[in-house]
């Protein structure tokens, strides 16, 4: 099991608890950290603005990035986590309502790892996300594992 | 001679009586006289002689003083050297007698010598004028004989009888090769000495009293030249009846002889001529009989290979017109007669066309000898010049169209030159435009008429003519008489005329037409605001429904998914606590929930179909078809459809709604054979009122075509739920995708028998040009 953990942003407070009660299925409830907009997930993700005095911790080993977000976009998001060295590599999974082939075709060009929409089906919507949660935590190797001190 | 008096008295009976008898008869005096005194005597006669008397003494400077100024020299010499010389002397003199008569005397001295000196001259006298007068006659009548003899136009000579020549005629000696020569009294044989025998005899036949003619014949010149002559020899006789000699006339035919050996010759050559000369040509003698004829007339006529010459044209022809009889009979009575251009209708009916001669030609003179005739086939320089006539008969008539096209013509106009820009021309409609009338603009300068408006104008124009040589369509305003403007359309081209250059420019007035121009050009960008405020208001609208859509798609779904997601954890978290009742609404509230998703991904499809670009890409139909029946058997195994799907089915279109259209077709398909125990869904190619077109059909449920008008509007059903599930949105989805295309669907279907869809896709406007 990674020792880091998921990022969650994620602004619909319906959505969060059931993407919440999905991962608490498969025991990854813990690891999750939740921010509502796209500017507090790069404050927290550069400890910048209100996690400004949180101490630096590793990166989480995914991001869960909605698209339709209040302040900040969520491609603007992944622009920016993209341009910025220290996130570059970040395992970024786009997770949305919208099944529009712009969107998908945008995130992969903006360097997004996955793009999974959110299903309506409920059970469908549970088994998507908990296996999204158990493969980046449990399966895949992210490239910042070797790399961080 | 005053001694002759007393002799003369004396008696006739005595001697010295009868010499003085007989000298008186015989009309001779005599006379003495003595040198050294000059005293002399004469006779009687001779004293009559002088008409003096006979009885006065006479001298010898007396005798002297009658003789004329020319007999004087000569006595006086004659009378000095026989005193002188004693030489005695025989002269035939003049003198003019006493009464003035001139007479011939002739006298006759003797000196008489005693002791070594001449005591005395003597010597008769004799009257000799009679005498004299005869022999001048004689001399002279045979001088003018010899002159008549010497000039005669002919070769004329005269002969002794030893062929001595006495005579001969100039020409004699030039043909004979003597000119210059005196021949008179040489013998013709010492002359000749190769003459011929013949000749020789001919000639003492002549001698002997015979005429005799030659004809031709050949005769050696003393030069050894050959010449031809033709001769005659007769005899002549002297006074007495007696044979003196002969007479010969030669006439040289050498010359006529050679003229006719050329003449024969020229003949040969005309026949010849005439048998070569590239024209039709023939030689008729006076009874039309051939004597020459052309190779040409030969053919001309039918007549190759056969022998015309000295038989009558008439024979050969029995057919000839009795007008060309006439013309021969014309032609023979000496008239050229000649025709230009005469048409004849040939056997065959075709026509002809001949220029011809008939000339007499002529023997000698004024006999005509026959006729030449001429003939020439000018059928096909006729025809040229008639077509020539025509064509010049139609340049006239063109002319005049021309001019009535200039007169007449609905634009106006103008011949100006380009030197000065001086009219030269205008026709009506020019005048009605401009409002000068004819008269006020020929002579004039436009810039004059101040017919342009700007004289930059009017040079820009010329310098674009001059350049160009020739304008078109050029736009241009000009002032009518009035000042009033108006707007042409202009052409124009340089032309020399009269050898200057000259401008002829034709003007449309357009200006009605480019107000009109300018009134659709005014409306059209109106228009096209308008169409810019209306696509700007579309755009608006469009974006709004992307934005709305884009909004349904991600917010609407939300809070499904909260509704379907709590009820789903209510039921596995708190499911043994609820009663049976709760737990069946909670699968309606699920039910409702899922049903919603499905409406609201079918409302976007919908409504995607419209928005993007639409990207035209050649598509494999049979491909995608197969594509859902793959998806559509996995989804639904078992169900043991029959696929009939052509292969090779192309299309050009979109791939992505393309897809969309065989998804919600194959679908239909799949989904209405579901009661069907045998279910056949096919795919093919096949024909849309004559268009080609794609077909989906299958034998399934169909539908009532009472109802097809509603079949592809959104979210209208011809069946229910419970029979058939569905939104209502997949064929209107394919319908407007189709139009989107340019194509067309049409549906046929019978209840329980099935349906069939069919839609085109034409080729893009891209496509369709080569």
């Amino acid at each position: 099991m990674n020792r880091r953990g998921i990022l969650l942003v994620e602004d619909n407070a319906q959505d969060e608890l059931l993407t919440l009660r999905s991962l608490r299925k498969v025991n990854l409830a813990n690891a999750v950290t939740v921010v509502r907009d796209g500017q507090q997930a790069l404050d927290f993700l550069f400890r910048e603005g209100a996690f400004g005095g949180v101490p630096a911790g590793p990166l989480p080993a995914v991001v869960m990035l909605d698209l339709g977000l209040p302040r900040v976009g969520g491609l603007e998001v992944l622009a920016r986590l993209r341009s910025d060295e220290r996130t570059r590599l970040l395992p970024i999974v786009i997770l949305t309502s919208s099944d529009e082939d712009q969107d998908r075709l945008r995130s992969y060009l903006g360097g997004a790892n996955s793009f999974v929409r959110k299903p309506v089906d409920f059970a469908e919507f549970a088994e998507t996300v908990a296996r999204l949660g158990v493969y980046w935590m449990a399966v895949n190797e992210s490239p910042l594992d070797g790399g961080q001190p | 001679m005053s001694g002759e008096g007393p002799r003369a008295r004396e008696s006739e009976g005595d001697p010295a009586s009868l010499l003085a008898r007989m000298s008186r008869l015989a009309k001779v005096g005599g006379w003495s006289f003595d040198p050294r005194t000059g005293e002399g005597e004469w006779t009687e006669e001779v004293a009559r002689i002088h008409d003096l008397d006979p009885t006065l003494a006479t001298t010898k400077d007396l005798g002297l003083s009658f003789y004329t100024p020319e007999s004087r020299p000569r006595i006086e010499q004659a009378v000095r050297e026989a005193i002188e010389a004693a030489r005695a002397y025989d002269l035939e003199l003049e003198l003019v007698s006493a009464k003035g008569v001139r007479k011939w005397v002739r006298t006759q001295g003797q000196p008489v010598v005693e002791g070594g000196r001449v005591v005395r001259v003597q010597g008769t006298f004799q009257d000799i004028t009679a005498q004299k007068q005869l022999e001048l006659s004689l001399r002279e009548s045979q001088d003018r004989l010899q002159l008549l003899i010497d000039h005669a136009p002919a070769a004329l000579a005269m002969f002794d009888r030893e062929m001595r020549y006495l005579a001969v005629s100039r020409r004699w000696l030039n043909d004979y090769g003597l000119s210059g020569r005196d021949v008179l009294g040489d013998c013709q044989y010492d002359l000749f000495p190769q003459l011929p025998a013949a000749a020789r005899a001919i000639h003492r036949r002549a001698l002997a009293g015979e005429v005799v003619c030659t004809e031709e014949d050949p005769f050696i010149l003393a030069d050894g030249t050959r010449r031809w002559r033709r001769w005659e020899a007769r005899p002549w006789r002297d006074a007495r009846g007696a044979s003196g000699g002969i007479v010969l006339f030669s006439e040289d035919l050498t010359d006529r002889k050679r003229s006719e050996a050329a003449l024969r010759g020229s003949e040969d050559r005309l026949r010849l001529f005439i048998e070569h000369a590239p024209a039709a040509l023939a030689l008729f003698d006076q009874e039309m009989r051939y004597l020459a004829v052309s190779r040409r007339w030969l053919s001309d006529y039918g007549l190759a290979g056969r022998e015309v010459l000295g038989r009558s044209h008439y024979e050969i022809f029995p057919e000839i017109t009795e007008a060309w009889k006439a013309v021969h009979r014309r032609g023979l009575a000496g008239e050229v007669v000649i025709e230009e251009e005469d048409q004849f209708i040939r056997q065959d009916g075709s026509a002809q066309w001949l220029r011809w001669e008939v000339r007499p030609w002529y023997e000698s003179e004024g006999v005509v000898g026959g006729l030449v005739i001429f003939t020439e086939d000018i059928t096909a320089r006729v025809q040229a010049l008639h077509a020539l006539r025509e064509s010049e008969a139609a340049l006239l008539i063109s002319e005049r169209l021309f001019a009535m096209a200039f007169t007449q013509n609905p634009a106006a106009i103008a011949l100006t030159r380009l030197a000065d820009g001086v009219i030269l021309d205008v026709n009506a409609t020019w005048e009605s435009l401009s409002g000068y009338c004819r008269e006020e603009a020929v002579g004039h300068s436009a810039r004059e008429m101040r017919i342009w408006p700007s004289p930059e104008a009017s040079r820009r124009f010329v310098q674009e003519l001059t350049r160009q040589g020739v304008i078109r369509d050029w736009e241009q305003t000009f002032l009518r008489k009035r000042g009033e403007p108006y707007v042409a359309r202009l052409a124009a081209q340089v032309l020399t005329f009269r050898g200057e250059p000259h401008i002829l420019s034709t003007l449309v007035d357009i200006t009605e037409q480019k107000r009109a121009r300018e009134e659709i050009q005014r409306l059209n960008a109106d228009l096209e605001h308008r169409v810019e405020a209306r696509t700007a208001e579309l755009q608006a609208a469009n974006e709004e429904l992307e934005a709305f859509a884009y909004a349904v798609s991600h917010d609407l779904r939300a809070p499904l998914r909260a509704m379907s997601g709590f009820s789903q954890a209510l039921e596995e978290d708190f499911g043994a606590a609820l009663p049976e009742e709760a737990r069946g609404y909670l699968g309606q509230i699920m039910a409702g929930s899922h049903h919603m998703g499905e409406l609201i991904d079918g409302l976007l499809a919908l409504s995607r179909t419209t928005r993007g670009d639409l990207k035209r890409e050649p598509v494999d139909l049979t491909f995608l078809a197969e594509e859902v029946r793959q998806q559509l058997e996995r989804q639904e195994p078992g169900r043991g459809v029959r696929w009939r799907l052509q292969p090779g089915l192309r299309a050009s279109g979109d791939a992505r709604m393309l897809r969309i259209v065989m998804a919600n077709l194959v679908g239909n398909a799949w989904k209405y054979t579901g009661g069907q125990p045998d279910p056949v869904i096919a795919v093919e190619a096949a024909e849309l009122d004559g268009q080609p077109c794609f077909r989906v059909s299958d034998n399934g449920a169909g539908f009532d075509m009472a109802h097809a008008a509603k079949l592809f509007q959104p979210f209208q059903r011809l069946h229910r739920q419970d029979e058939f599930p569905g939104l209502g949105i997949g064929l209107a989805t394919v319908q407007r995708i189709i139009h989107r295309h340019g194509g067309r669907i049409a549906a046929q279907a019978e209840p329980g028998h099935g349906a069939a869809f069919c839609f085109s896709l034409p080729p893009s406007l891209e496509e369709t040009r080569p």
